[in-house]
């Protein structure tokens, strides 16, 4: 189970974790365009026969408005303070390396929603547990073979067997 | 039949007994791996304890709840890294003890203390739960809107720092909790045509992705190799004198109280009540110089107090429908999952459900201390697994677990869209815990509000003393943490500008 790889994990440039303004001005940005996104479609909500004094749409589009001034707050917030406080701490920056591997063990998960379409859940669990003990650094064959299997044979009978899942 | 004969005679099933014994494994296991929290491994049990009766699957839930609360304390005294964030006080002393050559007895008396603050919190459960629940009864829609602003405000409240962002968590969790059909009307919203989504996004999807999902992404984006601590492996002396017993006694009591009173406001746990715990008995020790530097009077307090605050929260989550902590918030989702539903009137239809839960909590906490007792050398073993393997694990029961609820792949793909954006959540900042309050308490804050006002317009709720007693709670819990934080770099900015006029120059 030696770890071969020799790629140092060194912080990716480019800012990997977020500064203190873009940490304020990002979610500000995205909640204001989710706030826009969600009124656009509240306005679609069919009215009904307005049998009671407030529509369906009159929630949401609260709320979306609600998420709006917050988000102008934030922005705003972040814009003209005057100096960081150190009042929030900063995530821990990410590496490259972990950003690729985050990535690449996406992607498995995205193949074995495939792989199981046409292969035995079985099969297809093991190997997915096999690629994501590769790609978080395990080696040799204890982690690459004896860990899936033994895995997936406690996953099925949890699941498959004593919960009978239709797996 | 009694409701207490009857709610603890329930427990005799071994079927019951059985998932409590596997609820206290996984307890403690999930609390002694660093990353995986409390809330999490509830979120990811949550995806096959749905498949049980209510009784068994609340077992599991409640068990891991309790057991992790034990479990998360061995990486906080052996590698000075807290198992869930309600261990953080624990390493102020438990680490120091183990670099002393105390590690056994830090282990144990914490395993003591957790014990007797978690009984004391059940006893708190056993007599407040009805009475609370009682008194809850007369709420109306007015006073049941309030109360939600009120828990979800609490929540926001205690993100330390980041006001506008809970607040905004908490907007887009409302928002997300409008999906699915308008609870007056029936009106389908945002459901995009897809007839799964009638019944409003599948949360327990959501909160796999943002506690399980989102957590284990965050790991893998920040891991570096060769940076894991090294545990502690001299122990020492394992079981506590008579006069270690004697030092433990004032922090227990006070630790139960800081613990009880912090359990029952909602949305907040134990890390909180740890740290209050531990500066509490700091304060009425006699020797308060040697907190911090391996004190067994402060990893008593610390650990009695965070553990007390169990019953709290099971008590303000059941009576009142409010979430006492992140946790519990995701237990509710399993609770209506099974058709029960936390709130006022949950008691007074099923009394007997307050003794089976407490029973279930008793049995756990005296498994979770045998098992601590007995085996935490074993379980301090598991300190030397390597992250992957616990990634790997995670992730796939994640999926397979949520894909268990309604066996629907749309459930997994909502939980792979919410581990994402609990990342995105994660990583700049906003506390995940007001999304899910909002969505699990969505439709009761819109359809209590819009009743109120349908009734007797906005004078409903401004005349009724209860409502806007919660209200202005509310809005102190969001104005107070700021203004507190303003003053205190005011007079720290003061103080330095005092003494650079005071210093002479040289």
């Amino acid at each position: 189970m030696a770890d071969t790889s020799t790629t140092p994990d060194a912080p990716a440039p480019g800012g990997p974790r977020p500064g203190r303004r873009p940490r304020d001005l990002v979610p500000a940005a995205v909640g204001a365009a989710l706030a826009a996104g969600a009124f656009a479609l509240a306005a679609q909500i069919p009215e009904g026969a307005r049998l009671t004094q407030f529509s369906p749409r009159w929630w949401p589009e609260t709320l979306a408005v609600l998420l709006l001034v917050l988000s102008a707050w934030l922005a705003a917030g972040a814009l003209f303070r005057r100096s960081a406080t150190a009042e929030e701490d900063g995530p821990e920056a990410a590496t490259r390396q972990g950003a690729w591997r985050l990535v690449a063990m996406l992607a498995s998960i995205a193949g074995y929603g495939v792989l199981w379409y046409f292969v035995d859940f079985r099969v297809s669990t093991a190997v997915l547990f096999a690629a994501l003990t590769w790609l978080g650094g395990g080696r040799g064959w204890k982690a690459l073979i004896l860990f899936p299997i033994a895995v997936t044979a406690i996953l099925y009978l949890l699941f498959g067997v004593l919960l009978r899942v239709p797996l | 039949m009694s409701p207490i004969v009857e709610g603890f005679s329930a427990l005799l099933d071994p079927m019951v007994l059985l998932c409590i014994a596997a609820g206290a494994l996984l307890g403690m296991l999930v609390g002694a791996f660093p990353g995986v929290t409390a809330t999490m491994a509830v979120a990811l049990a949550s995806g096959f304890t749905l498949s049980l009766e209510p009784l068994p699957g609340l077992a599991v839930l409640l068990t891991i709840y309790v057991a992790a609360n034990f479990g998360d304390r061995v990486p906080a005294i052996l590698v000075n890294t807290p198992g869930t964030p309600a261990s953080i006080a624990t390493t102020f002393d438990g680490y120091a003890m183990a670099r002393q050559g105390r590690a056994g007895l830090a282990l144990t008396s914490s395993a003591f203390a957790s014990a007797w603050g978690t009984l004391v919190g059940v006893v708190l459960l056993m007599v407040a739960a009805i009475p609370l629940s009682r008194l809850a009864l007369n709420f109306g829609p007015a006073e049941m809107f309030a109360l939600v602003v009120f828990g979800l405000t609490m929540m926001i409240g205690v993100s330390g720092g980041r006001i506008v962002k809970g607040l905004m968590a908490g907007g887009l969790g409302l928002l997300l909790g409008a999906v699915g059909r308008d609870p007056i009307t029936g009106t389908p919203r945002f459901t995009f045509g897809l007839p799964e989504l009638s019944d409003g996004i599948p949360f327990i999807a959501a909160i796999i992705g943002l506690f399980g999902i989102a957590e284990v992404m965050n790991q893998i984006l920040v891991h570096r190799r060769g940076r894991e601590a090294e545990p502690i492996k001299e122990f020492g002396r394992w079981f506590p004198r008579r006069s270690d017993w004697r030092t433990m006694l004032k922090p227990m009591a006070i630790g139960s109280g800081v613990g009880g009173v912090v359990g029952i406001v909602p949305a907040t746990g134990g890390d909180i009540a740890g740290i209050l715990g531990w500066d509490q008995a700091r304060r009425a020790s006699k020797r308060p110089e040697e907190f911090g530097k391996g004190s067994l009077e402060g990893i008593t307090a610390a650990d009695t107090s965070s553990n007390a605050t169990l019953g709290g929260s099971v008590t303000t989550t059941l009576a009142l429908g409010l979430p006492g902590d992140s946790v519990m918030a995701v237990m509710i989702g399993s609770m209506v999952v099974w058709g029960i539903q936390p709130g006022p009137s949950l008691f007074a239809n099923q009394p007997d459900l307050v003794y089976s839960i407490a029973g279930i909590m008793l049995i756990a906490t005296v498994v979770a201390l045998v098992i601590s007792v007995l085996r935490m050398r074993g379980v301090a073993k598991l300190l030397e697994l390597p992250q992957h393997f616990l990634w790997a694990v995670i992730l796939v029961f994640c999926m397979v677990g949520t894909y268990a609820v309604n066996n629907s792949v749309l459930d997994v793909a909502v939980m792979l869209v919410f581990g994402l954006v609990g990342l995105f959540l994660k990583r700049f900042g906003i506390p995940p815990g007001p999304v899910v309050l909002g969505l699990i308490l969505g439709g009761l804050a819109e359809g209590n509000l819009r009743r109120a006002l349908e009734i007797g317009g906005p004078e409903n709720i401004l005349t009724s003393p209860i409502a806007l007693g919660l209200l202005a709670v509310s809005a102190l819990a969001l104005v107070v943490p700021p203004l507190r934080t303003a003053w205190g770099a005011r007079r720290a900015r003061a103080r330095a500008a005092s003494e650079n006029t005071t210093t002479p120059a040289p």
